[in-house]
């Protein structure tokens, strides 16, 4: 055949279908699977996303190079093709293949066993972020069923935008990416889109060239400089104190939006100078509530804030005090604004002073003002910042920015956050008891009249509310627990947690102090599970990989929680980290080989369909038929031993032989085809998707746009409406209809009156220096995600691995790396009190003095002896994330709870000489 | 908020039904389905029966006494002449012989015939018509698919739930959009040039007024 | 109506070219595993990437390409260098199976497999965010590279046996591998050293300008996947292409080292940078932070005017005016990007034995 004659048959199909890699990038991208001969030759992304507001660039073609590539991890050399059982030690690398029943029966087995002696606590299964919603669920159902508990997510990864959910009580100011076109000012902050944002990106060049200044504020001069108008130098986790300068000298010019300030946020709230509480009814009134504030109002006085709405009405509160009123026992006290406080505190963030904190000049920062002032402005943030120990102190500081200068709730504006919404019939579906659409209606129906009871009991309080309410509701019959306290008991951080070198030097006790008196107070009451004496002994990782991911590394993960399980099942695409040091590992189906949406999220707010091409390798299975079938040999086995009734850790009886059945509901759900449909038609019906779409418009569309939000939390806390021909532009029900927030005070809340935050002289946000986690040591080490993998999914793509070295890689400093010694492409150490790791190390004059990067993704395997470069992060927790019962300060999966943080942990670097193995350098 | 789960959530049974469901314009369009649907089934000797007895007449004209919009019932006769043997095998003539096979299944007018057959059952499973495997006839037949839209009508007027009734109203829009508007056009372009016998071309021109009646009642009613 | 393939050939003849706004590039390497997936995963191309995006400053792949030679001067035919293997780097083969099955514990751990070639010690993007220059002002930018269809193909006046050409229709610089001997000429003349050698088969290969994609209307796939939606496909010719007007009327588009003497039709439009930083961290408006001359280097002295007329239009629309090559470069609808390439591939019969794919597009 002739040359140009072979390179037209390479590009060449017999089948196309529709495919989404569902990763946990927050991406949504629709392509085209190309197969030939029943295998996947090639895809590209579809490009059929049609325009929504007109002038906004559409959202075509979305994808990344990761994307691209998925049709080659098919047959990637790190994939499970059959289920395996270890015989050698956990980790050893000495497996047998064993057939799908075996492991079936083995695994029922051991959880009714567990289930039996200790309880089904003993069962315990980290929630997922990876995979989409047919790898992320069904393990969920069949928790629920036997009360298991299963790891908040969040508190896994640490994606919570803690010091967001401090002011406005949620996360969700997620906007369609697309709303960044209409900005004036874009300010990459505690992001690097340029890595991690890759479909989304452009709209961010794109708002340049329509006049938006992008200021990318970050320590190293990293990818998102690039193409950037404005670079600045922040010293790591000195944000806060940017932040509040800037507001400084917005406040000290009069820049600030006043009208804005009064009506969404906590600035005009009165707060006693006595004892710096907030002023409220009960000191007023005898016996009135603890959560009814006030303002100062310039003709009538002292007077109640509104609770119901934003809209001040007749109501002109001033802004500073100070006033004198006279409490429920006829004394009289002065009070001043929460404002007045503010201003006091930034008196320490002047330029001058801020500067020495943070690094920036004080020009820049008064540049920074007066480009932010009177512009529309968004932050792009991401996962940074949560991530950092005092990250909340700096996110509550750029929140207040916001809040100063008017940038929530309009196009252009808000701090990109996370919001998966619209999928109702998802949230749904755990509820039904029968399939089809009577059911729905039954549940839409419920839903509403619980509401409606809630709102009877509570009539000022939002739709928000109401869903949050019910969502805390599910919590106390879930399965989903915060794991700070699983890993407190039984996987050894307490001892971390307690060293007080490596902790916040401020903290007045030990953090087991705090703990348990936060436990004493029921401020977690119901979901610090599994209990202290319930020592886990089934542990299931369905495509989450804490061998990787957990910082505290083998420490933790290895040495003291893995000899407590007995059975450690791994359900995965590939041989990850945690499978190789599983006793069992079941091979997972992979995108292209299955159906499969991808999580509803409002980046994008497109429901993404991934359809069957090829079947799936080997014996692989969906996550769906996996735990379907386990469900049914736990039914059976149950029987055949006798051992059907238990008791879960609620107290409730619950029967094992019923399982299987319940499972798919009788065989109405006999694959995930029909869960999905399930899902999509219940949408549908629900109105979050169109009239009439089902599976098959999906199949035949790839993608399509919600219509609603939905009616659950989630949905409800975007606070705004979707239209058929705008972009989605967060929080507008807060600006536009004056709705309140779902805080303490109903507004956006920069006071925080608790006292374990006043202790802190955190009630107001500050800068705090991090702490020297891991000992003191010269070097920070940041991170971040990479452009090269999400998670370590595309660690076994031949593809990407070239596209960069292929290996784990420390980043440093050009100058440092001079000053040690260091060569390029060298092998370098990096340690600390914790532990240490190795790998070669990249030398660039973009990093920062004193900064080392690692990007998150890298395998421990990857590593000499298995170090990952979590062995250097002790994962510490800041106590203050123990508090509950504060206004919204509490426990919802998902939200408000303790996460571990690993930015610019302390490390020392060194080089050592080129070595293979285990064997330690001096 | 990934994947949280609602399990814990306990919502409580609603109230039953009505015992009894008034006739009202939605029971009507039931009926005039059911007219329809009992039509185009296999005909046997009471199918004729009702045609010698003018019970075809009287039914439809029952059925489509309280319906809300403009529709002529229209006057199904038959020859003195029709033998009840060349009446029940005019159905076959019309629908099922020579290169004209199997007229009244939807899948025949399909470039996809096994995804819609899965659609098909996949709407009557969600919306509660079970049991369709076990008919004797497919569950894309006209007969069979009438019978799904007197169904459903009937359901949305027995509704105690107003959101039930309105996701009943909306699966007829959609199923007639899907299907019976995109089909029954073909069915009647086909079958007209054999000039069907009485009352068969009474019945063809009275299920197409029909339909695209309906349908233009229902998409307005669900506002376009 | 004819048919897209019939107006491919007929109404097509014509170089088609390429430009790529550097302001946009985010370094994803999404168009080089476009290539990648789709042109190189055969015997022999492990190791290749047609379409590679580089870290600039920095060596890139070859390694150290730019000072490599080839090109013309004068009509005269310039001495090159043919790149080595390890100098490409890449192609790496990884030890899964000695970790995951191999019983030794962590006593093995994943890494590219040396096989003493060098070729571990460089890859396709090794020196990926480098760059140059001394932080806080340090400066790097991404530079996709793909063979540039030169008008005048040094590489075919290069080689021996007649095996590459230039064809009329797209203006596309092929090879015959029926016809290539191996000699690998064509890798020394070449300039920008974008040809790759396939050592199973015995012949260079290289980036074929997508064409069994242009002759059906569809664009190049690195264009076509880029998210950043910065790839202009067009006829270099077509007054009323973005292309034309980019590269001649505002001329902002500009070649990559157009001193090679090759006339490139790949064009770029060159990256302007964030404000440098003085001792003290204030902001310094005046130095550029990316050495103009280095600028000059790559693109030639058009370079300045180029930056001149970005910088003058975004002031302009800043203070609330308008631009029409702004609006041009933000591209509000993606398909705007590719001129005449706008057929979505999912619609064409393709299959293997299809007349699309054994014969091609009908020729008259």
């Amino acid at each position: 055949m002739d040359t140009t004659s072979q390179y037209r048959k390479r590009w060449s199909w017999d089948r196309v279908t529709w495919g989404t890699h569902c990763l946990n990038c927050l991406a949504t991208c629709s392509y085209r699977v190309y197969s030939r001969e029943g295998k996947v030759a090639f895809e590209e992304q579809g490009g059929t996303i049609g325009e929504i507001e007109s002038g906004v660039p559409d959202f075509n073609p979305l994808g990344c190079q990761k994307g691209s590539a998925w049709s080659l991890q098919l047959d990637g050399e790190d994939r499970v093709t059959k289920p395996l059982r270890r015989v050698g030690e956990r980790g050893s690398g000495k497996w047998e293949e064993i057939t799908w029943d075996e492991a079936l029966v083995e695994i029922a087995d051991s959880i009714i066993d567990a289930i039996d002696e200790d309880g089904p606590e003993s069962v315990v299964f980290e929630e997922s972020v990876e995979g989409g919603l047919m790898a992320q669920s069904p393990f969920l159902r069949l928790a629920s069923l036997i009360g298991a508990v299963t790891l908040d997510a969040q508190g896994l990864v640490n994606d919570l935008p803690i010091g967001q959910h401090i002011t406005f009580g949620k996360f969700s100011c997620a906007s369609t990416v697309d709303d960044s076109f209409h900005s004036e000012v874009l300010l990459l902050w505690h992001a690097n889109p340029a890595y991690t944002s890759i479909p989304y990106f452009h709209y961010i060049s794109e708002a340049r060239y329509r006049g938006a200044k992008v200021v990318s504020i970050a320590p190293d001069y990293n990818a998102s400089c690039v193409n950037a108008d404005m670079y600045v130098p922040v010293k790591p986790g000195s944000d806060a104190a940017l932040a509040l300068s800037i507001c400084q000298v917005l406040l000290q010019e009069g820049k600030e939006d006043q009208d804005f300030v009064k009506s969404q946020t906590d600035l005009p709230l009165l707060v006693r100078s006595d004892n710096l509480r907030f002023l409220r009814e009960r000191d007023l009134v005898k016996g009135g509530s603890e959560e009814h504030f006030y303002f100062w109002d310039k003709t009538a006085g002292v007077i109640e804030v509104p609770r119901s709405t934003l809209d001040l009405g007749e109501i002109d509160p001033e802004l500073h005090g100070p006033f004198k009123v006279t409490l429920a026992d006829n004394s009289e006290i002065e009070v001043i604004t929460v404002l007045d406080l503010i201003e006091k505190r930034l008196l320490d963030y002047t330029p001058d002073l801020a500067s020495a904190i943070c690094g920036v000049s004080p020009e820049t920062i008064k540049e920074l003002a007066l480009i932010i002032a009177g512009n529309k402005t968004k932050i792009i943030e991401g996962f940074n910042a949560p991530k950092y120990f005092h990250g909340d102190l700096m996110e509550r500081s750029m929140c207040l920015l916001l809040a100063l200068t008017g940038n929530w709730g309009k196009p252009g504006t808000g701090i990109q956050g996370l919001a998966l919404a619209g999928l109702d019939g998802y949230l749904l579906f755990s509820m039904k008891t029968k399939q089809g659409v009577e059911e729905t209606a039954r549940l839409l129906d419920g839903i509403d009249a619980s509401m409606e009871q809630l709102r009877q009991r509570d009539p000022e309080a939002t739709d928000e509310m109401l869903g949050n309410q019910l969502l805390t509701l599910s919590t106390s019959a879930g399965t989903s627990a915060p794991p700070v306290f699983f890993n407190y008991n039984h996987v050894g951080y307490k001892e971390s947690w307690n060293n007080a070198a490596w902790q916040e030097p401020t903290m007045t006790k030990s953090f087991s102090s705090y703990m348990e008196d936060a436990l004493r107070r029921g401020w977690w009451g119901g979901v610090a599970r599994p209990s202290a004496g319930m020592a886990p002994r089934v542990f299931f990782t369905v495509g989450t990989n804490p061998m990787r991911r957990a910082r505290g590394g083998k420490r933790a993960i290895l040495e003291t929680l893995w000899p407590k399980l007995e059975k450690i099942v791994a359900v995965d695409i590939r041989m990850s980290s945690t499978a190789l040091y599983a006793d069992i590992v079941l091979p997972a189906a992979m995108q292209y080989e299955r159906v499969n949406v991808q999580y509803p999220i409002t980046h994008t707010l497109h429901l993404a369909f991934s359809d069957k091409a090829v079947e799936p390798k080997g014996e692989a299975r969906t996550e769906w038929e996996i735990f379907s079938a386990l469900a049914n040999k736990i039914s059976e086995r149950s029987v055949e031993r006798d051992i059907v009734e238990f008791t879960d850790g609620r107290r409730q009886s619950r029967r094992l032989d019923t399982v299987g059945d319940s499972y798919t509901i009788g065989g109405a759900f006999p694959n995930d085809e029909s869960v999905i449909d399930e899902w999509i038609r219940d949408s549908s019906d629900a109105g979050t998707l169109p009239p009439g779409t089902s599976v098959e418009t999906l199949r035949s569309k790839g993608t399509i746009r919600f219509t609603g939000l939905g009616v659950f939390a989630p949905g409800l806390s975007v606070a705004t409406d979707v239209k058929k021909d705008k972009v989605l532009t967060a929080f507008q029900w807060h600006v536009d209809k004056k709705l309140p927030f779902p805080t303490l005070t109903k507004r956006a809340q920069f006071y925080i009156d608790h006292p374990w935050f006043m202790d802190a002289d955190e009630a107001l946000p500050r800068h705090k220096d991090n702490p020297k986690m891991g000992g003191d040591y010269p070097f920070v080490l940041t991170s971040g995600h990479s452009r090269w993998t999400v998670h370590a999914v595309s660690m076994g793509n031949s593809a990407v691995l070239s596209t960069h070295r292929g290996q784990p890689l420390v980043v440093m400093g050009a100058k440092d790396a001079l000053e040690l010694n260091i060569g390029e492409g060298t092998k370098v150490k990096v340690f600390n009190d914790h532990g240490s790791f190795v790998a070669m190390v990249k030398v660039a004059p973009r990093v920062r003095p004193n900064q080392l990067i690692i990007y998150n993704g890298f395998e421990p395997h990857m590593f000499e002896g298995w170090n990952g470069s979590n062995e250097v992060e002790p994962g510490m927790v800041k106590w203050l994330h123990l508090v509950g019962k504060y206004g919204h300060l509490r426990y919802l999966p998902f939200g408000w709870q303790p996460v571990p943080s690993d930015r610019s942990v302390s490390v020392g670097i060194m080089p050592v000489p080129d070595s293979q193995g285990i064997e330690e350098s001096s | 908020m990934f994947t949280f789960s609602l399990s814990g959530l306990e919502i409580k049974a609603s109230d039953s039904g009505p015992s009894e469901v008034e006739e009202n314009e939605t029971t009507a369009r039931s009926a005039v389905y059911m007219v329809l649907g009992s039509f185009f089934a296999p005909p046997g000797d009471s199918h004729f029966d009702k045609a010698v007895n003018d019970h075809w007449d009287k039914e439809m004209t029952e059925a489509a006494s309280l319906l809300p919009f403009e529709f002529d019932t229209g006057h199904p006769t038959i020859d003195e002449a029709t033998s009840k043997e060349a009446y029940i095998g005019e159905y076959d003539r019309l629908f099922n012989s020579g290169e004209r096979l199997n007229l009244l299944v939807a899948s025949q007018y399909s470039s996809d015939p096994e995804n819609l057959l899965a659609q098909v059952k996949r709407d009557y499973e969600y919306f509660g018509l079970g049991g369709s495997e076990s008919s004797e006839r497919p569950i894309d037949h006209l007969a069979s698919e009438c019978d799904f839209l007197q169904y459903l009508c009937f359901k949305e007027a027995a509704s105690p739930s107003p959101r039930l009734a309105g996701s009943y109203r909306r699966a007829q829009r959609d199923f007639l959009e899907r299907h019976l508007i995109n089909w029954v056009p073909d069915i009647v372009a086909k079958v007209t040039p054999l000039n069907p016998i009485k009352p068969y071309d009474w019945a063809l021109s009275r299920l197409d007024d029909f339909i695209k009646a309906d349908y233009a009642y229902i998409k307005a009613l669900l506002g376009g | 109506m004819t048919t897209t393939e019939e107006k491919s050939v007929s109404e097509l003849h014509g170089q088609v070219a390429m430009v790529f706004d550097l302001n946009k590039c985010m370094g994803c390497q999404t168009c080089s595993i476009a290539c990648k997936v789709l042109w190189t995963g055969e015997q022999g191309e492990e190791h290749q990437w047609w379409m590679t995006t580089n870290t600039q400053p920095g060596l890139g792949t070859p390694k150290g390409w730019e000072d490599m030679g080839g090109g013309i001067k004068n009509g005269v035919l310039q001495p090159g260098h043919q790149p080595t293997r390890a100098e490409f780097g890449g192609g790496w083969d990884f030890n899964y199976n000695e970790v995951f099955y191999g019983g030794k514990g962590r006593e093995v751990h994943l890494q590219p497999t040396d096989k003493g070639d060098g070729t571990t010690r460089w890859g396709m993007n090794w020196d990926e965010d480098q760059g140059a220059g001394e932080y806080p002002n340090s400066y790097y930018f991404y530079l996709p590279r793909l063979c540039n269809h030169c008008t005048n193909p040094v590489c075919v006046s290069a080689c021996p046996s007649g095996a590459m050409y230039k064809r009329s229709e797209d203006g596309a610089v092929l090879r015959d591998e029926e016809i290539c001997q191996g000699a690998r000429f064509c890798m020394e003349a070449c300039p920008y050293k974008k040809i790759y050698f396939n050592y199973a088969r015995d012949v260079a290969q290289h980036c074929i300008l997508c064409f069994p994609r242009l002759e059906v209307g569809v664009a190049p796939a690195c264009a076509r996947q880029c998210p950043g939606r910065l790839v202009f496909v067009g006829l270099k010719d077509d007054k009323n292409s973005p292309i034309y007007k980019l590269v001649n009327e505002w001329k902002v588009a500009l070649p990559l080292h157009p001193e090679f003497g090759t006339e490139p039709n790949i064009y770029y439009i060159p990256p302007l940078s964030p404000y440098r930083l003085n001792e003290d961290m204030s902001i310094d408006e005046e130095t550029p932070r990316i050495p103009p001359e280095y600028l000059e280097s790559l693109f030639g002295e058009g370079v300045h005017g180029a930056l001149d007329t970005l910088k003058s239009e975004l002031a302009n629309v800043r203070s609330g005016g308008t631009s029409e090559l702004l609006e041009t470069l933000i591209v509000y609808k993606w398909l705007d990007l590719f001129g005449p390439f706008t057929t979505d591939p999912s619609s064409l019969d393709r299959s293997p034995d299809s007349q699309a794919v054994t014969l091609g597009p009908t020729r008259r």
